[in-house]
């Protein structure tokens, strides 16, 4: 993975919606995205659908998932993987949910 | 189908290979070198692995000819009797296992290594997901911990994975990374007017070591 930042560690980037939770830059967020991805990061935006626009298949979507949760310490998605689907999953609502520890609605939308 | 009724943590000592023992040590990648025994996990952090049941028969043969595993699967569109399904669900297999989800219970796919051939050292892998239209991580994490354990049981050097080539694009990421492409079969078989390449794909031993650390970092502390 590119950074290898802890989040504690991680700079302030966009103002998180959380006082509490250590922040990771949306660059950061999508950085790991577009590594996963095979893509440039320039190529992620707030719109890009994990799936669809991106091609994550069901291997980057495994790591993806490890990622999140062992680096990033998102627990609400630990919680609802089994019934999780991950059609129209846009990365910026995956960010926000690492940002509030909210699971988007089902579909995925963007909340941006 | 009957499924574990109590939600388990990782941490759980059921389910593992069935001795009961709450002291086994979980095992990480399998390799040389160990100085002590170490069972080998059939827990992650999200999924587990138990044993194929003939509990587990209908709701699997339902999801074989019930949905697009009926096409991209072994059956490849025909209907097999009930006790010739059952025979072909154990043909040849040495190990066979349900992928089952950590939180809900709810089996995620089927497992298996088949057709092993100790003298050369290697086998074949299967699997397969309940719900194939649906990309999923969690059948991936227990694909990994699958191939753990049947690398901690066996001595093989290597598992192929025959592959019909509109498989692979659920997976494809892995590709030169997890597993090679070891052999293509050129229009092997037919299906929806045209004819599909069969794909050999093999995961090697050392290269599952390497790489498989980042499919499971949960699973083995030695992750930084």
């Amino acid at each position: 993975m590119p950074s290898g930042d802890e989040p504690g560690r991680a700079r302030a980037g966009e103002a998180p919606t959380s006082s509490v939770r250590p922040s990771v830059s949306w660059e950061q967020f999508a950085g790991e995205v577009a590594d996963l991805a095979d893509r440039p990061v320039e190529e992620i935006d707030e719109t890009s659908r994990l799936v669809e626009d991106l091609g994550l298949d069901s291997v980057a979507l495994a790591e993806l998932v490890v990622i999140l949760i062992e680096r990033y310490d998102m627990y609400s998605l630990s919680k609802t993987l089994e019934e999780r689907s991950w059609e129209q999953v846009t990365v910026r609502s995956l960010y926000d949910e690492y940002l509030t520890g909210v699971p988007p609605r089902a579909g995925g939308s963007s909340t941006a | 189908m009957t499924m574990d009724a109590a939600a388990s943590g990782p941490s759980s000592s059921e389910g593992g290979n069935g001795s009961g023992e709450e002291t086994l040590v979980q095992a990480g990648p399998a390799g040389p070198g160990r100085e002590k025994f170490v069972a080998p996990s059939l827990r992650s952090r999200h999924v587990y692995l138990r044993p194929l049941t003939a509990q587990d028969y209908p709701h699997l043969q339902g999801a074989e000819m019930g949905t697009e595993l009926m096409f991209r699967w072994r059956l490849r569109g025909a209907t097999p009797s009930p006790e010739q399904w059952v025979q072909m669900v154990w043909h040849q297999v040495l190990a066979q296992f349900m992928v089952v989800g950590q939180v809900r219970n709810k089996p995620l796919g089927l497992v298996s290594v088949y057709r092993a051939n100790f003298q050369d050292g290697y086998a074949y892998l299967s699997a397969a997901r309940l719900e194939p239209r649906k990309p999923s991580p969690l059948m991936t994490l227990g694909v990994s911990l699958f191939v753990d354990y049947v690398f901690a049981c066996w001595d093989f050097r290597k598992l192929y994975m025959e592959v019909p080539e509109f498989n692979l694009p659920q997976f494809a990421s892995g590709l030169g990374r997890y597993f090679e492409l070891e052999g293509r079969l050129r229009d092997h078989f037919y299906f929806d007017g045209r004819y599909w390449d069969q794909l050999t794909l093999a995961i090697y031993r050392e290269v599952l070591q390497r790489e498989g650390l980042r499919l499971d970092r949960g699973r083995r502390s030695a992750i930084a």
